[in-house]
């Protein structure tokens, strides 16, 4: 005889959470925190963990096939960026690195030229504290304003110029709002002038082409994660003739400019994650180009909502939005309930508790910047994970804002 | 992310499933607070009843915590008193919410700080709407009638810090004034025989001004359904009105009374001077006490005293009859009506009526005492349209209200049983209804 038992929502909840976890899409649409590593980066990098373990100092066989490697990998970036030849690239342990390094080294090289700097209001922290701690040291710093989109103008920095300039720092590309500086304008102005050009390229070397001699490019910071590559890799490009003073001092490995044993299997994987990119990365970009724009279109649609940064002038992985009346922590966290990963440039998101620099530069007032919304895409997202974000953004929008006391009345 | 910047379970939770999101029609208070720093926004709104958080209700732009906290202070503030409320503290919201990372406690403060102005905004509205309300009044409390009920209900509503006015025609004290001044108050526990009436009266004066009672000499003409009082001198308004003016002597309506009724022409209702009725022969009209009080009050200065009663029997209380019957000059009459009084100048003659027997008898009188007992004096309210009861009594429900709303009616004009305490514990009935309506205290 059947029997019939009442059931309430605790017997349920064990059932109910495996379907909502199984039910749920999840989507990873924040490559620019962090990167999958590319299963053919992983697959180039394993032999050199445990098989192929020799140092490129070492004469025997197993050093040199550890030398060669490492100056393939040195070729496969210095071609991403059409270096003219590989040697003006040295590996570091990430992008930070490579600023730090380009930074400190150029103006402890040059500073018998002179003590001024000139920079962007919406640099990396990598680039900001270095010369902020420069400042200490008896250099000056000009930081150049924005526009509302975030991009620098060349002519005014053309116009800042002094006889005491001895660097020019620009990011290619700012990684959360997405626009992309007019590196090639500037590079001719540096150059003209004869002063030496520092570019980030985090956020944009792999996604866009870079060309590192068309756009007289001396000195630029390459990060690995951002191209699919390891974590804990980046490289430095030093324009041949450019001298910069090492900090990493040892056995003068990398030229001299970065001592210490290369770390072979994440250079390995960085220098095939440069390989892969420069053969995918035309079809790769109208790929995410195409996704970004599907998704700028549709959250556009959402009232009081705005796209932050260049509409065009942009990288084709990033879709950078802010929404009035709302705070941008309460929105990742309501997303990462509905499986979507995303970020933000709030201030209640960050331990210093002070709002995206990026943002306030771009003349966002303090409660506008709270709201934003930084979604940046990767080689694996799809239209699938599109269409989630297009439905739950707005969902999570307008609950947030029935919450909000300054969301207006009808 | 390290743990210091993990949010309990709790705070996910209330995160979201948010409680008592929106805003409180008509709220009673509302505290909106900012962060300048993060740039966090709360508003939080209450709706009190008494003391009591009845609802609490939030809106709040901000990170998780911000949400988290602003929802879990609803919570904890709904159902509690305004002075628990004010107690809550940022750091109980983080222990109830199971911990807060430590660079977000300040979003915790917030959600304390929200609800404490909230409960600030309320009590400033309070004190406004409180003083606005005084200056549209002139007194919490105006008291018609400056008899016992009157003068005790003036003074429990001063005891009680109610701004107060009693307004009184002639003398202070009412019936135990003008009716037995020197005598002995009776019918009161505890003071029978040991304190004269105008003892009690001047007990009662030195009370109400020592709490500062308004006590004003003003004949009240009218009193209007806004709760003005209007006399001859002026208009008051008082948030409440308190009727308490007594009865005075009914008038037994029979010819020739309102000729002789004034002047000292003969006629009387009661026994103010016992002198009056020195070697004069006296008919008394009535058989109650006060008719048998008359009488015993002149034993000592009339010639001759005659009581002529309806009924064949006595009204007053025993004791009083006793001491009646031991005088000589006193004659009673029973079953006999009044039905004239005659005269040319002065009183000469009554006209009565035996009712058993149907004879009409005639009696030569110096001077006749119409004690036929006594009518509430309602007339004023006439205009007014209050409620009546079948014997002419202001109708009153167990807190002494009228039918009127804000006006209460106290003691002899409200109540057939009519005492002195009977007066009085009216009137701290009525004291202790107008601090709970005007005070709104929490404990009432």
């Amino acid at each position: 005889m059947p029997h019939a038992t009442y059931l309430n929502v605790k017997d349920l909840k064990a059932e109910t959470d495996a379907f909502k976890e199984e039910k749920m899409r999840q989507v990873y649409m924040d490559h620019g925190s962090a990167s999958p590593v590319d299963a053919r980066v992983i697959e180039a990098m394993m032999p050199y963990f445990d098989k192929e373990i020799g140092n490129p100092s070492s004469l025997h066989s197993a050093g040199r096939k550890a030398r060669r490697e490492l100056e393939a990998a040195r070729g496969h970036v210095a071609d991403l960026v059409d270096a003219p030849g590989p040697k003006s690239i040295i590996f570091t342990s990430g992008a930070t690195e490579s600023n730090n390094l380009a930074l400190r080294g150029a103006a402890m090289r040059y500073k018998d030229k002179g003590n001024h700097i000139i920079t962007t209001s919406v640099e990396h922290m990598s680039v900001m504290n270095p010369l902020k701690d420069l400042q200490k040291s008896g250099f000056e710093i000009t930081h150049i304003p924005v526009d509302r989109d975030g991009l620098v103008s060349a002519e005014q920095i053309k116009n800042t110029i002094t006889d005491k300039t001895i660097l020019i720092s620009v990011m290619y590309a700012n990684g959360e709002v997405g626009t992309v500086q007019p590196i090639k304008e500037i590079g001719e102005i540096a150059s003209d002038k004869k002063i030496l050009f520092h570019v980030d390229g985090t956020a944009a070397v792999g996604k866009v082409p870079v060309n590192v001699e068309d756009e007289h490019i001396d000195l630029l910071s390459i990060s690995s994660n951002d191209m699919g590559g390891p974590k804990g890799a980046g490289a430095l490009y030093i324009k041949q003739g450019v001298r910069i003073m090492p900090f990493m001092l040892g056995g003068g490995q990398e030229f001299g400019m970065r001592s210490g044993s290369e770390n072979i299997p994440f250079i390995v994987g960085m220098g095939k994650a440069a390989e892969l990119a420069r053969k995918e990365m035309v079809d790769e970009g109208a790929h995410l180009i195409r996704l970004r724009d599907r998704l700028i279109d549709n959250l556009l649609k959402i009232e009081y909502s705005y796209l932050t940064g260049h509409r065009t002038k942009r990288l084709p992985n990033n879709a950078s939005f802010r929404f009035s009346f709302i705070e941008g922590e309460s929105i990742i966290l309501q997303l990462n309930d509905m499986g979507i990963t995303a970020s933000t440039g709030s201030a209640c998101s960050t331990k210093t508790l002070e709002p995206s620099h990026v943002l306030i530069a771009m003349g966002l007032r303090h409660e506008e910047a709270h709201g934003s919304l930084l979604l940046t895409l990767g080689k694996s997202s799809t239209d699938e994970d599109v269409d989630h974000v297009i439905e739950s953004v707005p969902e999570v929008v307008s609950r947030l804002r029935a919450l909000s006391p300054l969301y207006p009345k009808k | 992310m390290d743990e210091q910047f993990e949010y309990s379970e709790k705070v996910m939770e209330h995160f979201r499933n948010p409680r008592n999101v929106g805003e409180i029609k008509e709220a009673d208070g509302t505290g909106r607070v900012g962060n300048p720093v993060c740039g966090d926004l709360m508003e939080i709104q209450i709706k009190v009843e008494g003391n009591v958080l009845k609802d609490v209700k939030f809106k709040t732009f901000g990170c998780g915590s911000a949400i988290a906290t602003s929802s879990m202070i609803t919570e904890m503030a709904k159902g509690k008193t305004l002075e628990e409320a004010l107690k809550i503290t940022r750091g109980d919201v983080a222990d109830e919410l199971g911990g807060l990372p430590p660079i977000k406690m300040h979003c915790s403060n917030l959600a304390a700080d929200a609800l404490h102005a909230a409960i600030q905004d309320y009590m400033t509205k309070k004190e406004e709407k409180a003083k606005l309300e005084a200056e549209k009044y002139d007194y919490d409390v105006v008291i018609v009638g400056g008899g016992p009920g009157g003068m005790s209900t003036g003074i429990l509503c001063a005891y009680r810090g109610l701004k107060t006015a009693i307004f009184e025609a002639s003398s202070w004290g009412g019936i135990l004034s003008w009716l037995c001044p020197t005598k002995m108050i009776e019918n009161f526990p505890g003071l029978c025989e040991k304190t004269t009436c105008q003892d009690l009266i001047d007990t009662w004066l030195n009370d109400a001004k020592r709490l500062k009672v308004d006590l004003k000499k003003e004949r009240v003409s009218e009193i209007t359904q806004d709760n003005k009082v209007i006399t001859e001198d002026g208009e008051y308004r008082g948030r409440i009105v308190v009727i308490a003016t007594g009865t005075s002597p009914s008038q037994a309506g029979v010819k020739g009374e309102e000729k002789f009724s004034k002047n000292g022409r003969g006629v009387y209702y009661l026994v103010r001077n016992p002198e009056e009725f020195h070697g004069k022969r006296v008919l008394i009209i009535g058989g109650g006490n006060s008719a048998v009080d008359a009488a015993l009050s002149i034993a000592d200065t009339a010639d001759l005293i005659t009581i002529a009663h309806r009924r064949d029997e006595l009204s007053a209380v025993p004791h009083k009859i006793e001491h009646l019957k031991t005088l000589d000059k006193v004659k009673i009459l029973y079953n006999t009506e009044l039905l004239e009084i005659a005269g040319t100048e002065k009183v000469e003659r009554a006209v009565m009526r035996n009712i058993k027997e149907d004879e009409q008898l005639q009696m030569t009188v110096d001077a006749i005492v119409l004690a036929v007992g006594l009518t509430p004096n309602t007339e004023i309210f006439k205009k007014l349209g209050i409620e009546l009861t079948e014997k002419g009594y202001i109708k009153t429900d167990r807190s002494q209200k009228t039918s009127m709303d804000g006006i209460y009616a106290i003691g002899d004009v409200a109540s057939e049983v009519q005492f002195t305490v009977v007066a009085i514990a009216h009137g701290l009935i009525v004291a202790h209804n107008a601090y709970t309506q005007l005070r709104k205290p929490y404990w009432l």
